[in-house]
């Protein structure tokens, strides 16, 4: 696995960091009674809506980077969440894998200009992670 | 390729962004993880550009990108990719108009402007997506124009270190080792 680098921008939590839990939940609708319900899996992998906040200096690093690890390797990257809180901490690594494609917009943050960077990723927890 | 003419408005910065194809591919196993892999590592830019011009200023616009900007690449100077590697705010861009275009008549600061709308892709090369070394280095000069031979000079060209030393750190808290 391969660590994301200390130099490039950590992903940021006020631009909308989230998260989607799969729960596997596999229901049957039963013409009489309640529906059926079991799980396909108790892993609970999870759908993370990452942001990046990059001034156009960084840019290229850090595109460069992604477009040769983050899609096809799963990379450590610092981020709150299930991990970080069975360790005490704000954030810890965790293995994710990029995707989605990439939405990239100029915005205006205190009158300087930053690309802000859109992308989904995925978490598979291990049952450790889960205990 | 033709260059976009500097006598042309500039994109706007406002409402621009992008959307960057990262060709995966990814194949739900029944049981286990979803496979993934990518189909190319282009990063294909699908570019949402805007501009704001005055009418005056349309009448120029319109029948230069008409004859052009469909049928032709056009290096049009924008932020992004290609500006952050050479370490300026833009720099002429290969891009392509692939969509309609959409017109708004605005006010702006008292005064009518249209606002233009269109997209258009980017393909980056190879080159434009290499990946730049991290960690600790230093060029003299600027990554565009990096010095020809590898000097770092301490001190200001009018008045360089004597010595021509680089300290670590700071002058009040220099690193140990010189």
């Amino acid at each position: 696995m391969t660590s994301y680098p200390d130099v490039l921008p950590c992903v940021s939590r006020i631009e909308g960091h989230s998260a989607i839990t799969y729960a596997g939940v596999l229901r049957t609708p039963m013409t009489a009674g309640n529906c059926r319900q079991r799980r396909a899996h108790r892993a609970c992998p999870q759908r993370l809506a990452l942001v990046f906040m990059l001034p156009q200096t960084d840019l290229a690093t850090w595109l460069g980077w992604v477009n040769a690890h983050a899609f096809t390797e799963w990379i450590a990257l610092r981020l709150p969440g299930l991990a970080a809180g069975q360790a005490g901490l704000n954030t810890t690594p965790i293995p994710v894998r990029f995707a989605s494609d990439l939405s990239t917009e100029l915005v205006q943050v205190h009158r300087l200009w930053y690309w802000r960077v859109r992308v989904e990723a995925e978490w598979l927890p291990t049952v450790e992670d889960l205990a | 390729m033709i260059d976009y003419p500097s006598t042309l408005p500039c994109v706007s910065r406002v409402g621009h962004g992008a959307s960057l194809a990262s060709g995966i591919v990814r194949s739900p196993i029944e049981a286990g993880a979803t496979r993934q892999r990518r189909m190319h590592e282009q990063l294909s830019h699908r570019l949402s550009l805007t501009w704001e011009m005055s009418q005056a200023a349309l009448a120029d616009w319109l029948p230069w990108v008409n004859a052009h900007a469909w049928d032709d690449w056009v290096r049009l100077p924008l932020p992004g990719l290609l500006a952050s590697r050479l370490g300026v705010n833009v720099t002429p861009t290969p891009v392509r108009f692939t969509s309609d275009l959409s017109q708004e008549l605005i006010p702006l600061a008292g005064r009518w402007f249209w606002r233009l709308g269109v997209e258009a892709e980017y393909v980056p090369t190879g080159d434009d997506l290499a990946v730049i070394p991290l960690g600790a280095w230093i060029i003299a000069g600027s990554p565009a124009a990096p010095s020809s031979p590898d000097w770092i000079i301490a001190g200001t060209p009018p008045t360089p270190s004597n010595l021509n030393r680089v300290l670590a750190g700071t002058p009040a808290a220099p690193a140990g080792w010189i």
